[in-house]
């Protein structure tokens, strides 16, 4: 009887931290940035964003490869890479962080929930501390993420030569838009 | 006409060359069309297993070797994973046998039409550009712009 019980408890335990595991992921995540300036809109696509949310932990994060990002014009690609973002020095960006009022978020119940995420982001080296508002879906047990958010490039180390700075907006205008999957360990 | 005005003619002439002559190639410069890689020779030709170990090895020598300088990388193996974007556009994931890893392919969108007809467990060729590996999730190579070889 006794054998029993702990045998009933010991699935139990291990059901539940299985079902603890439970994350949610996403493997081509679409970012893209714009700026629109005087001159020419500035706008790049990234398809190939790798993500996950844990509903449990709140724990989100992001990860980018610089070289990714798509632009219209060959030339704006080429000097993104090699004069802002020095990629082949520093090739990813990502963010580590929690969602803040994950009590708000249901995770089981069809809708879209307002989400507050506090982190760390990194781009080109450099760390800052980030706190951001989006909204997650949640459909047909897939989750949506969506958020807007203002980067400025000189908070994250990049320097814009004189000759075309006006050409570049102070800030960038970044776009997430990812859709993720369960997955089960 | 007079030697001065002649001059003067000669620099004008000169002058409106060299404009034509920048022009032309800042205009160039700036409408420089992305790299065609279905049409460029592969840099490196080489199966899934093969670029992931190189990576798993030497994350920063394999970028070197083969995401720096924009080369054209073909590379084979067994579709694992075939996704369609919201946009419409393709992403295939392959794989080699039982081993960790994988590559990420996204497919230029002319190919959505072949792409539609690929399925788990078939073979397949790309050719495109290596941007790197995300090991967020897992190691994951990323390919862009691949235009389908062999399927």
């Amino acid at each position: 009887m006794r054998t029993c019980t702990i045998l009933i408890l010991l699935v139990f335990s291990l059901l539940t931290s299985g079902f603890s595991q439970e994350k949610y992921l996403c493997k081509n995540g679409h970012i893209w940035f714009y700026s629109h300036t005087p001159l020419e809109d500035i706008e790049a696509h990234n398809n190939e964003a790798a993500s996950f949310i844990s509903p449990t932990t709140g724990d989100l994060a992001f990860q980018v490869l610089i070289k990714s990002f798509k632009f219209k014009r060959a030339l704006m690609e080429e000097h993104f890479n090699e004069n802002y973002m020095e990629s082949s020095k520093y090739p990813k960006a990502d963010f580590k962080g929690k969602i803040t009022n994950l009590d708000s978020v249901n995770f089981l119940k069809a809708g879209v929930y307002k989400t507050a995420v506090l982190g760390n982001l990194t781009i080109h080296n450099k760390t800052n501390k980030t706190e951001q508002n989006g909204t997650i879906e949640v459909k047909e047990g897939k989750l949506y993420l969506k958020a807007k958010f203002k980067v400025i490039p000189r908070d994250y180390d990049i320097e814009i030569p004189g000759t075309v700075r006006d050409k570049i907006a102070k800030s960038m205008e970044v776009t997430v838009d990812m859709v993720y999957e369960p997955y089960k360990k | 006409m007079k030697g001065g005005m002649k001059k003067r003619y000669y620099i004008l002439i000169a002058f409106l060359a060299a404009l034509i002559v920048v022009g032309g190639a800042a205009a160039y410069m700036y409408f420089k069309p992305h790299k065609d890689f279905g049409s460029s020779r592969a840099d490196y030709i080489l199966d899934a297993k093969g670029l992931i170990q190189e990576f798993e090895a030497d994350e920063a020598q394999a970028n070197k070797k083969f995401v720096t300088g924009d080369k054209t990388i073909l590379v084979s193996g067994t579709i694992n994973e075939v996704s369609k974007s919201p946009e419409g556009n393709f992403s295939v994931v392959l794989t080699e046998g039982e081993m960790p890893g994988s590559i990420s392919c996204s497919l230029m969108p002319q190919e959505i039409p072949r792409a539609e007809k690929l399925k788990k467990g078939g073979k397949l060729q790309v050719k495109g550009q290596c941007t790197g590996m995300q090991e967020l999730i897992d190691k994951q190579i990323i390919m862009i712009r691949c235009v389908i070889v062999q399927q």
